[in-house]
């Protein structure tokens, strides 16, 4: 991409905005040398905009166009890219969610230090493989979170309280990243072990809609008002009689009458005293010790006992070497490749696999060696990425025990090759079974969804 | 040798207990029948008439049955429209026993019971224990009252909270059989009858001789003795320990006035309604009583001073023609002075009357007592345990019988003549630490 050191010229932009007038408000020079221009506000009619490769995503405005940013964001075929923002009222939460920051009002920064981020993250960008093509949209999104942190350098995603999240809690440096709910993608892919979570906070949500918005009232045990006082008991000495304050009060009067005999109490300590308190209700008139806690939700208006109330716990997330590694190669075979080459040599990238195997096929042809390539092939219904990896890892240390010092693996996809070097294919057939039913108990293992299957090739002239 | 010297003292031992039964004979025969009277006129004055004639009452009584019809409809109908009833517990330091009473709760048959228990100012862990049960669902209502108040209070504060049609009030020492809520309930079939009286029991009779005695007692003077005077319309206490009101009456009489002895005044209270008051001989309430001598003593010179103190002091207006003249009232009164306060003073007449005029035969008359209230308590057992449900339970206190001549004459006797004249002359139950001393002052002070 050829990006001249002081303009944004030659850039394809698309603009965010709350309105049209607040671009004009952003000075036209700016980003009237670019290349191409779209801009769109969450009025527009049109907001998915997949048919083309943006460089610069900018959004103008406040935290109020946060929700509509990561929403478009999502629709792009690189979601990644370098945001800038052109905030207009200071924010810490843009600061953090966007790549480059200033207010409208400000001196805008010096143009080459807008195209030196924007460099920055296409270099680290363009450090990512290729992604599995057999990825669900969900993979997708989970291995673009992972590549969003490390282009970034974040090393840890940190949640602040926030009320304008649905859980209180926000992860300001991942807003505008992903098109799912950032806690239920981190969730689970701390479960795929690509993240590595650890305890923030355990939080009350409401029980229908999961929102953190909820308020704790005092209620009556009886009617569930939260319209309830508290009153001491009196205990008249001279009758006995003891029951709460107003059974004492006589309308329109400031004097204390026994319900029970009438007379007045004059005197604390002589005539009477208030041995303890008690709850009563204004709805019912119900009385007791203990009132029940109930939430009521700001959000949805539901209204819970507290123990149903459900728990959720806020987390920060590391990346775990898995999910680095995951987010470089793009899939799980490839990541496992790379650690498996690290420590044998006779694991292979594919490019350089492909080159001894079309060695093996020219001597195959010219000195009449036989050689057999077995291909296993992993087919899998909605596992998750980590049961893949937990699969072929399993077949990679299967392989490793059971080959000889001159065989060759190498991993693509979902395929893992196996160069059975000078062997014909009885000798590899024989071999092909005493690996057979360990691989049958590996593809086993994960409710039998998982279906290894073999094809032997035998390489010849 | 030996043998022969072994003949010879034993001849001596039949020789004199010959002798001696003899002389006793003699003693009895040598006059007239008037000289006889003279010597056990005690007996057969006072207590001839007032139990052995009472226990033959009794056992034509069940047998009869009135208004058994009309109760055993009754039941059903409560059992039909299971109307709430409440329970009060009212309670100081009973931490160790309120677990045991509101279990036996849970266990009756008739299930639309509230428990509401209060705790008057305890400074044992009956606060904690009481929460963990109203966890557990064993209590419902529990109120805490941080300062003390008496019991009088912590009741009423029991029956302002509670809900309940009908009113059942209870110690934490006490517990209950599986059946005798609904069996004292049924005793509301008579639309007067505003309480209704348990039949309470000792738990533990065995445990020594003064229990034993005690357990015959409570067999004696409340299973068979309430059974009566219930008929007679003239029952004059409703134990603190298993009694059950009509709410409407409650409320009417203000509930408890404060004690000692607030049982006898709120049944006497009731009473002066016109309504009356039964006896539930089949609602039976197992409760702990004193296993020590000064325990024993310290509760009877109590209730004995209560005695003086409401029927002499507080309800003296029952016996004059008035606002709330009720005969039967008067004659509970009456049956209550005459067989608590006279007959204790009496027996004291007695003794000293036999010492002037008989001195020198002191022994052999006493002993002749003795044998003759024996026979008579045999023959009270023998009917309130012909009468009783626990049957097997009992049959053991058989062998306890004699000693009940002189756990009453000596003991039960004496102590009331103690605490009458006590509280006569020095008003000693406003000095009880039973109550709280704010309002031992304040009861003084009106003269209550
Ligand atoms: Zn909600
Ligand atoms: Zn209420
Ligand atoms: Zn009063």
């Amino acid at each position: 991409m050829e990006t001249k050191s002081n303009s944004l010229s030659d850039l394809n932009l698309l603009v965010i905005a709350e309105d049209f007038d607040i671009v004009g408000n952003v000075e036209k020079g700016f980003i009237s040398g670019a290349e191409s221009v779209e801009v769109v506000t969450p009025c527009s009619r049109r907001v998915v905009f997949n048919d083309k490769d943006f460089d610069l995503l900018i959004a103008v405005g406040s935290e109020n166009l946060l929700t509509f940013t990561k929403r478009v964001r999502s629709t792009l075929r690189n979601p990644i890219l370098p945001l800038m923002w052109i905030a207009s009222e200071e924010s810490h939460i843009l600061e953090k969610a966007s790549d480059i920051y200033f207010l409208i009002d400000e001196e805008n920064p010096e143009l080459y230090k807008i195209t030196k981020k924007i460099l920055e993250i296409k270099s680290a960008v363009s450090m990512f493989g290729e992604m599995d093509i057999n990825y669900t949209s969900l993979e997708v999104e989970q291995v673009n979170i992972l590549r969003y942190m490390l282009s970034r350098k974040i090393m840890v995603a940190t949640p602040v309280v926030s009320e304008h999240s649905k859980y209180g809690y926000i992860f300001p440096d991942l807003f505008t990243i992903g098109r799912y709910d950032t806690f239920s993608l981190l969730d689970s892919m701390e479960s795929e072990k690509m993240l590595k979570g650890e305890f923030v906070d355990n939080i009350r949500i409401c029980k229908n809609c999961g929102s953190a918005h909820i308020g704790l009232r005092k209620v009556c045990p009886n009617c569930g008002s939260s319209n309830i006082r508290m009153e001491d008991y009196i205990h008249h000495f001279r009758c006995g009689y003891l029951g709460p304050e107003s059974d004492y009060r006589v309308a329109g009067s400031d004097k204390l009458i026994c319900p029970k005999c009438k007379r007045e109490l004059k005197h604390i300590g002589v005539d009477y005293d208030r041995p303890s308190q008690t709850y009563i209700c204004n709805e019912c008139g119900n009385i007791f010790e203990d009132p029940d806690y109930s939430y009521i939700c700001f959000n949805c208006r539901e209204v819970f006992k507290e123990d149903e109330a459900k728990k959720f716990i806020v987390k920060k997330y590391f990346i775990t070497k898995f999910g680095e590694d995951l987010a470089f190669n793009g899939s799980a075979a490839d990541v496992l490749l790379a650690s498996a080459a690290e420590s044998d040599p006779r694991f292979l990238a594919y490019d350089v696999f492909s080159v001894i195997l079309d060695h093996e096929k020219k001597k195959a042809k010219r000195y009449g060696k036989r050689s057999c390539l077995l291909d296993l092939t992993l087919a899998v219904n909605g596992l998750s990425v980590m049961d893949i990896y937990d699969i072929i890892s399993d077949t990679v240390s299967l392989l490793k025990l059971n080959l000889r010092e001159t065989d060759m693996v190498s991993m693509l996809d979902r395929h893992i090759f196996v160069l059975l070097s000078e062997t014909p294919c009885d000798k590899a057939k024989a071999f092909l079974k005493r690996i057979e039913k360990k691989l049958k108990m590996i593809s086993e293992v994960k409710n039998s969804r998982v279906k290894i299957s073999f094809e032997l090739i035998e390489i010849k002239q | 040798m030996i043998h022969n010297s072994l003949i010879h003292v034993a001849q001596i031992i039949v020789a004199k207990i010959f002798f001696a039964w003899d002389e006793y004979l003699s003693f009895f025969s040598s006059g007239s029948r008037w000289h006889f009277f003279n010597l056990f006129w005690f007996f057969f004055v006072f207590d001839v008439p007032r139990y052995m004639f009472t226990d033959i009452i009794a056992l034509i009584l069940v047998a009869v049955q009135p208004g058994k019809k009309q109760k055993m409809l009754f039941k059903q109908k409560l059992l039909k429209e299971q109307p709430l009833v409440s329970i009060l517990i009212p309670g100081r330091n009973e931490g160790k026993t309120i677990e045991r009473c509101v279990r036996s709760l849970r266990e009756q048959t008739y299930k639309n019971i509230e428990v509401v228990v209060v705790d008057d100012g305890s400074d044992d862990d009956m606060e904690n224990v009481c929460k963990r049960l109203v966890k557990e669902g064993y209590i419902d209502i529990f109120v805490k009252n941080k300062v003390r108040g008496g019991k009088a209070s912590a009741a009423n504060l029991a029956f302002r909270r509670s809900h309940g049609k009908y009113i059942i009030h209870m110690d934490a020492d006490s517990s209950l059989d599986r059946d005798a809520v609904i069996n004292i309930l049924s005793y509301f079939w008579d639309e007067q009858c505003g309480a209704v009286a348990g039949n309470v029991k000792v738990r533990e009779p065995y445990v020594n001789l003064l229990t034993a005695c005690q357990g015959i007692e409570y067999i004696k003077t409340i299973s068979v003795g309430r059974l009566i005077t219930s008929h007679l319309k003239i029952l004059r206490i409703v134990s603190g320990a298993f009694g059950a009101f009509r709410r409407e009456v409650l409320e009417t009489v203000g509930g408890w006035d404060i004690g000692p002895g607030l049982d006898g005044d709120l049944t006497v209270k009731i009473m002066k309604t016109r309504k009356h008051v039964r006896f539930a001989m089949d609602a039976v309430c197992l409760t702990n009583v004193p296993k020590s001598i000064t325990a024993l003593m310290k509760q009877r010179l109590r209730w004995n001073r209560s005695l003086i103190r409401m029927r002499l002091r507080k309800h003296l207006d029952i016996v004059a023609p008035g606002e709330y003249f009720n005969p039967f009232l008067v004659w509970s009164w009456y049956d209550n002075m005459f067989f608590n306060v006279v007959l204790a003073f009496n027996w004291l007449i007695y003794h000293i009357f036999l010492m002037f005029n008989y001195y020198s035969n002191i022994g052999i008359i006493l002993g002749a007592n003795l044998i003759l209230y024996t026979i008579s308590n045999y023959v009270q057992l023998f009917v309130g345990w012909i009468l009783s449900e626990r049957k097997q339970d009992e049959a053991g206190l058989f062998w306890y019988a004699p000693l009940m001549a002189l756990y009453v004459g000596y003991f039960i006797r004496p102590v009331r003549i103690i605490a009458y004249v006590e509280e006569l002359l020095f008003r000693t139950s406003y000095k009880d630490l039973w109550n709280p001393r704010k309002v031992s002052d304040i009861a003084k002070k009106i003269g209550m």
